[in-house]
């Protein structure tokens, strides 16, 4: 989705930048994105004051509070495919070579 | 203390009236005894296999293999039963995930709502490119088919705290162009890369 949006509205968006943190990825506020995802996520109390702060800043509130939202509604997607069973289809495999993420052997 | 805005107080709101109430496969009591066992606390009124499944729901999705849903069959769990439970995790994580964002303390388990369950029954559900029975293939929309009140549950929250699943316009999956509160889909959909790199879904 993240392709399909960048090439929707004519941006160049790296996707490595997803999972690499030294990437830029070419999307506007991605490490203060990257910081309040993974501290929320990973509930990390410490860091998190912190990442919001600096979204915050960067972002303004209602759009840190809406990557906050985010992050939690993919918190129940990933459970509910993992949970169920379902993986990447054959076409959606290559996009692990896009973000320069080896799949899991689990998915063969 | 950051401003809540009231679509997303509303949405929670929502959502716990339905995790207290009876299910289809589970008491509204018993449903929240599978919310606290998500969360992580000792619970006497499930059976361990019931806690234990829940929990590794909660912490450890991407560990979770079909040899395990299988000993949980073996158990006597049904089909209906499981994705509701696993609905209600996943809406659990959900909801107390967004809690912990925007530094407010997780939420206490409210009072059950009495009754008994509800059966539904699903024609038509068939195992297609997943674990467990689906009406049509295996994808996002459809894992839930055994479990619709659950199923609704997770659009619920999908419209509200990311994009509905279904549209063309304003704060719909279909809409690439769309800004929500100042958040471009880009950045959207960074976010939500993001969270699935990180708990290893690669959907």
């Amino acid at each position: 989705m993240l392709r399909a949006s960048a090439d929707a509205n004519d941006e160049t968006v790296d996707m490595r930048g997803v999972g690499h943190v030294t990437v830029e990825s070419g999307v506007p506020g991605d490490a203060e994105l990257t910081a309040l995802t993974d501290a929320t996520i990973l509930r990390d109390p410490d860091e998190l004051p912190v990442a919001r702060a600096r979204a915050i800043a960067e972002l303004g509130e209602a759009a840190t509070i809406r990557t906050i939202a985010v992050a939690a509604n993919f918190e129940m997607m990933n459970r509910l495919l993992d949970a169920t069973g379902v993986g990447p289809t054959t076409s959606m495999r290559p996009i692990g070579d896009l973000i320069d993420v080896a799949l899991p052997s689990r998915f063969g | 203390m950051l401003a809540v805005p009231a679509e997303i107080e509303e949405l929670i709101e929502r959502r716990w009236d339905t995790v207290r109430s009876p299910g289809a496969s589970f008491t509204g009591a018993d449903r929240l005894a599978i919310a606290d066992a998500a969360r992580g606390e000792h619970v006497t009124t499930l059976t361990s296999a019931m806690s234990d499944a829940a929990r590794r729901i909660h912490d450890e999705p991407a560990a979770l293999t079909l040899t395990w849903l299988d000993t949980l069959r073996a158990e006597g769990l049904t089909d209906a039963a499981y994705v509701e439970l696993v609905g209600l995790v996943a809406q659990i994580r959900a909801l107390d995930t967004f809690e912990f964002g925007v530094g407010r303390p997780r939420r206490a388990l409210p009072d059950p709502i009495g009754g008994d369950p509800s059966p539904v029954e699903i024609v038509g559900a068939t195992i297609e490119g997943g674990w467990v029975p689906t009406v049509g293939p295996a994808y996002p929309m459809s894992v839930l088919s055994l479990a619709p009140a659950e199923h609704d549950a997770m659009v619920d929250i999908s419209e509200v705290l990311y994009l509905a699943p279904r549209g063309g316009d304003g704060f719909t999956m279909g809409n690439q162009h769309v800004v929500r509160d100042g958040l471009t889909r880009s950045q959207i959909e960074f976010v939500a890369a993001r969270t699935s790199l990180v708990n290893d879904c690669f959907y």
